[in-house]
């Protein structure tokens, strides 16, 4: 069954049709909040809430990429996450926790020790730099260069115009080169700048 | 500064502004060229090329985070989902009804107000109503209605009267005592039971006395004396009592055709329980020729106007609970 015709038995209120594309879509979606959130628990939830949304809301969709449907609204979740941070600046405590918790879920049992490492260094710094963005730059940056995504899908994603996915990405990009130049000893050998 | 460093300064200023794009192939084939152009000769510019290319790689090598939980819906999902869309439909029925009524008040009430200020003057066979004599037409209906239930009451007395006298002949009853009999109730129209029965329903008509009435609409003679002839008790034996009286059933219309003796029936009409006055049962008044449309018209846009505004409530509840009920 092509993806046209789950959205459509979806769209009919099919549930377990549905799941399909939750299925094929939460990694994805929970990448993107993870990065534009920096919490893997407030993360999850954006992503939770983005696909019970999206499954209320399916009603609306008028054809077109799923996938960019959906970032859209998890995009627009994340928004509200970052809201209620705003509103609440707490640490949960299950972010102090997340690493330990969170780290077996990171295992892959074919690399080795030195590339696990390398790879969590990799990803803390990343995740450091993009929290020291704005929002708005922040959102672009993370669908550009983390997940290849064109100015236009951009643009349709975020609901701006393509010349403001431009500039977003230019200063965002800008301020990510200056702050990894100036944390480059926290980066792994093979990729410092 | 030479001609060569200004040209040079806007050159990098331009490359440094598209780099990004640059990098992304987003620039156009002519901007391209340009920022190639400028590359091969800045340092700066192709550092901080490099350094960005550096970035988007690293980027692009983040690792991908696995989802700590699945985020599939439970299969109650669809009941849910099926309550929450017919919620959602009763709730969009509901708002669409809502503004359809809405606009269908307006509608009434323009037509209404068109109607009582004369903007609109519907086309008839005689001269077209003005706003002023909308309202009496008004007041003239409620008259009209008044009168005919006043006619009413004297007709069934006279035939109550009749079958009386018929009665009392036939049993050989003696010939004062219909007469002693009948002194009471000839008194009773100046007592307060029936002058407030026949005032109340005159009340509308008070009014409409103490203007002047149209003389296009009301018969021969003043309404006063009309009802002075209808109803002689009630107006000339005494006088002191029964003005206010005769005052409230100073109708506007009368249409007694009954000859003035008839009218003195209800004098002797015996003390028996009041016939009931069905007004229901009154014949419906018939506006005044040659505004029949403009009345139609305007009498159905003031009913209308009720029925919507009720209509309007109605609906404005069940948007709030169809509300309710879609949020939950």
């Amino acid at each position: 069954m092509n993806e046209q015709a789950i959205i459509a038995a979806a769209q009919k209120g099919d549930v377990n049709a549905y799941n399909r594309l939750v299925v094929a879509y939460q990694e994805l979606a929970y990448n993107v909040a993870y990065r534009v959130l920096g919490n893997s628990d407030r993360a999850a939830d954006a992503t939770q809430d983005s696909f019970l949304r999206g499954y209320k809301a399916l009603g609306d969709f008028r054809g077109g990429s799923f996938k960019s449907w959906i970032l859209r609204i998890v995009t627009n979740s994340c928004y509200d996450q970052l809201r209620v941070m705003r509103r609440r600046p707490t640490t949960p405590i299950d972010d102090l926790l997340e690493d330990d918790e969170h780290s077996s879920l990171m295992e892959d049992h074919s690399e080795s020790p030195e590339d696990y490492v390398e790879r969590r260094e990799l990803d803390g710094v990343v995740q450091t730099a993009l929290n020291t963005l704005p929002e708005d730059q922040r959102i672009v940056v993370v669908l550009s260069d983390i997940q290849g995504y064109s100015y236009d899908e951009i643009a349709q994603i975020t609901s701006v115009s393509l010349g403001t996915v431009k500039s977003r990405l230019s200063r965002g990009r800008a301020k990510m080169r200056d702050y990894l130049v100036a944390h480059r000893e926290q980066l792994p050998v093979s990729v410092r700048l | 500064m030479s001609r060569s460093s200004q040209v040079n300064t806007r050159e990098h200023r331009f490359t440094a502004e598209r780099l990004c794009a640059f990098l992304d192939g987003e620039l156009s084939i002519k901007d391209a060229r340009r920022v190639d152009e400028h590359l091969a000769t800045c340092v700066e510019c192709q550092r901080e090329m490099t350094q960005l290319r550096a970035t988007v790689d690293l980027l692009r090598r983040s690792p991908v985070r696995p989802i700590p939980r699945s985020c599939t819906l439970p299969p109650s999902m669809q009941s849910e989902q099926a309550r929450h869309r017919r919620w959602n439909t009763a709730y969009a029925v509901m708002r669409g009804g809502m503004v359809a009524v809405a606009a269908m008040l307006v509608l009434s009430l323009s037509v209404d107000t068109a109607f009582r200020t004369g903007l609109v003057q519907l086309p008839s066979e005689a001269p077209a109503a003005s706003a002023k004599d909308y309202g009496v037409m008004a007041q003239q209906s409620e008259g009209v209605v008044v009168t005919q239930v006043v006619e009413k009451i004297v007709e069934r007395e006279v035939e109550a009267n009749v079958e009386t006298e018929l009665d009392g002949e036939a049993e050989g009853v003696v010939e004062g005592e219909p007469i002693a009999a009948l002194a009471a109730p000839a008194a009773e129209p100046n007592s307060e039971g029936e002058a407030e029965g026949v005032s109340s329903l005159a009340v509308p008509s008070l009014k409409q006395a103490e203007s002047p009435a149209p003389s296009d609409t009301v018969g021969a003679g003043s309404p006063q004396e009309g009802v002075r002839e209808a109803l002689p008790e009630a107006s000339t034996e005494s006088e002191g009592g029964s003005e206010p009286q005769a005052e409230a059933l100073a109708l506007p219309v009368v249409r007694s055709e009954q000859p003035p003796a008839t009218a003195v029936a209800p004098a002797e009409a015996p003390a028996q329980p009041e016939p009931a006055v069905d007004v229901a049962a009154v014949q419906p008044v018939s506006e005044p020729q040659g505004r029949g449309a403009a009345w139609a018209v305007w009498e159905t846009a003031r009913l209308l106007l009720g029925v919507l505004v009720g209509l309007l409530l109605v609906l404005a509840a069940g948007l709030l609970w169809a509300g309710q009920k879609r949020r939950a």
